[in-house]
């Protein structure tokens, strides 16, 4: 037998030893089993076993293990009103900031008045101009009246005239028979009262002149030219009114009271109907709308009059309770924020409208929150959906 | 007789440190090639062993894996929520993206987008900053192999701004992820931002995290939500195992990784039953006189395997020392090795390996001891 190293006898198994114990320390060390861990920040659950079960005063009902879950989205009650110009233009002044309260009538921007200011002058000076040639014809029609009396005096003297004609005519054929009058006498009578006949048809035809005169200024009757006048005047009036009200309608106010939720024009901006975002947007805040999405595929399990909770992001603990309104009554398609320029239908959402308190309940117009809602008890499950 | 059988080892320095070497090659080899082939293809599966909040994860029905999924419908989320014995649900949508520096470094990058509420998803392991610092604008949590990618050298610090996709972002956070498959340098960030950062289709939607309600089983809620939305669930472990299966079946890394666990069996087989057959002819003429005083067959067999059994066991425990060793020293957080270990499962199979080797090499040397005449001690 050969020569036996003491050293290897017992070094070597004692290496192997060390050498073990090291490994399977390492192993040990490096294999170590990953446990289930708690969320940092609990997620929105409807599960009355989740975190913290007594955390809110407004305790929702969810105890049925069916549950729709949903996405809501928090509005006005009269959902938002955009109030746009009706004239387009550039914004004069401003008079609220987001958060007013505003009444209806509340004055809440100006569009610049400077074209129709100049329009209401014009109109004003047209008025003042019909209204002129008006007084001109009651003037006008005074010295037709006087006329019409110089007229009718004319005529009486010419008809005295006449009379004294007839007369001394008469007078002559009486005395002819005593031949007291000459020939040339009665000649130059009757002339006389040719004369006169003549000057009382001229006067007659002057009067009756007159009178026509008169009559188309007679304000009393209503003569032809005074009518013109008159309208002129009435459409002046009417074109000053219309230009008031243009001047007017450049001044923007609120349709109906409530809190002024967006501001999104400053002076000096171009203001028009149908921007996006609108000018401004109004809406009531008390109550709160919450504007549930469910999706197409759950709407068989909805019910109406269906308990909801509401769970606000970021505050797990917090569970609104939410109380039903109405369901829309139009299925409407659901868009897919994606980021994209142009964002596509991806499903269909049927939507069902809760009311909040928002002084208790402290959420804010626009905010989404997750929602739960109660399946009603005894409904079957969804029957499984294939793809 | 065993002792009888050790002085026969022990009597020979050379032979056995032959043996012992042999047998420590051989495990080192295939130990440390089946971590390497458990570390890789666990990187696939590193997502969802990070993500240890939630116990199932849903997923479109045509995803397969954790990083390539085919992303779902946002309504999917709240649908999910809806069901039966789930405690709650969070989406997560994973993406590649490319971080660049002002320096012009790059890098690719799995992008996984959290729950900007709960920020469940995320890796634990925060080496500088927390999870809550996510919730600042532009930012993002690299992990510290991405940082040393991207800043070779510097020391690892927050506040760095770089470029993700033509967007800023702020490094608020430095994690210790564990890397992934595809892309080694894992991104973490609120969803709503990941989504500003990669390119988005329609759908946004790539995963929904779950939590079953505590004393539920979650396979059982996994199978419901199936049922119910027509998604695919799976528990978190059931995904792993997904995960690991798909790229095994779809890559050939298991394949080459199989051929050099093979040849480090086969170094062990022939080195071992070479130098057992050197022995035991050194020997015959003790076993010749073993046999003529004797001893029978069995008792030689038990002999030379107990010496098998002596040398195995000082190859292995050097072998296997080798290789947790050698992990312990790659797996630093900034090595590319990040992530390797030496799983127990593969130390117990080399084990187990290493006797067959040892035992099979012993059975094989000792045939013509078997067929010995005991009259060749008398012979020459």
């Amino acid at each position: 037998m050969a020569r036996r190293s003491r050293l290897l006898m017992f070094g070597l198994p004692a290496l192997a030893g060390v050498a073990l114990v090291a490994a399977v320390s390492s192993i040990i060390r490096s294999n170590a089993p990953s446990a289930t861990v708690a969320p940092r920040s609990m997620p929105p659950t409807a599960r009355l076993d989740g975190p913290s079960t007594a955390a809110s005063s407004s305790m929702p009902p969810t105890t049925s293990p069916a549950i729709i879950g949903a996405l809501g989205a928090v509005e006005p009650a009269n959902r938002e009103v955009a109030v746009a110009p009706r004239f387009p233009g550039v914004v004069a002044e401003v008079r609220v900031t987001d958060g007013d309260r505003v009444k209806a009538g509340d004055v809440l921007f100006i569009i610049d008045t400077a074209l129709p200011e100049v329009t209401v002058v014009q109109r004003q000076r047209d008025l003042s101009i019909a209204e002129a040639r008006l007084a001109q014809i009651l003037q006008r029609a005074a010295v037709l009246a006087a006329d019409v009396a110089i007229a009718r005096g004319v005529a009486v003297s010419a008809e005295a005239d006449l009379d004294e004609a007839n007369d001394l005519v008469r007078i002559a054929g009486r005395l002819q028979s005593g031949s007291s009058i000459t020939e040339r006498e009665m000649v130059r009578r009757r002339n006389l009262l040719r004369v006169a006949e003549g000057r009382v048809a001229e006067a007659k035809a002057r009067q009756a002149r007159a009178e026509a005169e008169f009559a188309l200024v007679d304000p009393l009757n209503s003569g032809p030219s005074f009518r013109i006048e008159e309208a002129t005047v009435a459409q002046a009036k009417a074109s000053l009114a219309f230009a008031e009200v243009e001047l007017d309608q450049r001044t923007v106010r609120a349709p109906s009271d409530g809190t002024v939720l967006a501001v999104n024009i400053r002076r000096g901006e171009f203001a028009t109907a149908g921007a996006s975002p609108p000018s401004i947007v109004l809406g009531q805040l008390d109550p709160l709308h919450v504007r549930v999405d469910i999706d197409e595929a759950d709407i068989p399990r909805f019910a109406s009059g269906a308990a909801a909770v509401g769970l606000p992001r970021g505050a797990p603990d917090r569970r609104i309770a939410l109380s039903y309104v109405r369901a829309e009554p139009l299925v409407k398609p659901k868009r897919s924020l994606s980021g994209l320029s142009s964002d596509r239908v991806d499903t269909r959402v049927l939507q069902v409208v809760y009311s909040v308190n928002p002084s208790v309940d402290g959420l804010r117009p626009g905010q989404v929150i997750d929602v739960f809602i109660e399946v009603a008890s005894g409904h079957a499950p969804v029957a499984p959906l294939r793809r | 007789m065993l002792l009888i059988a050790l002085k026969m080892l022990f009597g020979d320095p050379m032979k056995l440190i032959g043996l012992v070497f042999g047998i420590s090659f051989s495990t080192l080899l295939m130990s440390q090639q089946g971590g390497f082939f458990i570390g890789l293809i666990s990187r696939a599966a590193n997502v969802i062993s990070d993500a240890r909040e939630a116990t199932i994860w849903v997923m479109d029905p045509q995803t397969e894996t954790v990083e390539g999924p085919t992303n779902m419908r946002a309504t999917e989320l709240v649908r999910v929520r809806g069901v039966e014995g789930v405690l709650w649900a969070v989406p997560l949508v994973r993406a590649s993206g490319t971080l660049r520096t002002s320096e012009g470094r790059s890098t690719t990058a799995s992008f996984i987008g959290v729950d900007d509420a709960s920020l469940v998803g995320m890796t634990g392991r925060f080496v500088s900053g927390a999870p809550e610092d996510l919730r600042r604008p532009d930012a993002i949590a690299v992990d510290q192999l991405g940082f040393a990618r991207l800043w070779p050298g510097e020391p690892l610090e927050t506040g760095k701004v770089l470029e993700v996709n033509d967007r800023r972002a702020v490094i608020v956070a430095i994690t210790d992820a564990a890397p992934g498959f595809a892309a080694p340098v894992v991104v973490y960030s609120r969803l709503s931002q990941a989504l500003a950062y990669v390119p988005g289709g329609r759908n946004t939607l790539s995963f929904v995290l779950v939590r079953n309600v505590p004393g539920s089983d979650a396979t059982t809620v996994a199978r419901r939500i199936s049922e119910t939305t027509g998604l695919r669930a799976l528990t978190s472990q059931a995904f792993e195992r997904a995960t690991v299966e798909y790229v095994i079946a779809n890559t050939g890394i298991a394949f080459s990784f199989g051929v050099v666990i093979a040849l480090g069996a086969i170094v062990g087989i022939l080195v071992c039953g070479l130098t057992f057959t050197l022995f035991v002819n050194d020997n015959i003429r003790q076993f010749a006189v073993l046999k003529a005083i004797g001893v029978s067959n069995g008792r030689i067999l038990g002999m030379v395997a107990s010496q098998a059994v002596v040398v195995a066991f000082i190859g292995y425990s050097i072998g296997i020392w080798l290789s947790p060793a050698f992990f312990d020293g790659v797996n630093r957080p900034l090595s590319d090795l990040k992530g390797f270990w030496l799983p127990w499962q593969v130390a117990a199979l080399s084990a187990a390996a290493v006797l067959a080797i040892v035992l099979l090499s012993t059975v094989v040397s000792l045939r013509r001891v078997f067929a010995l005449d005991p009259a060749v001690t008398f012979r020459g």
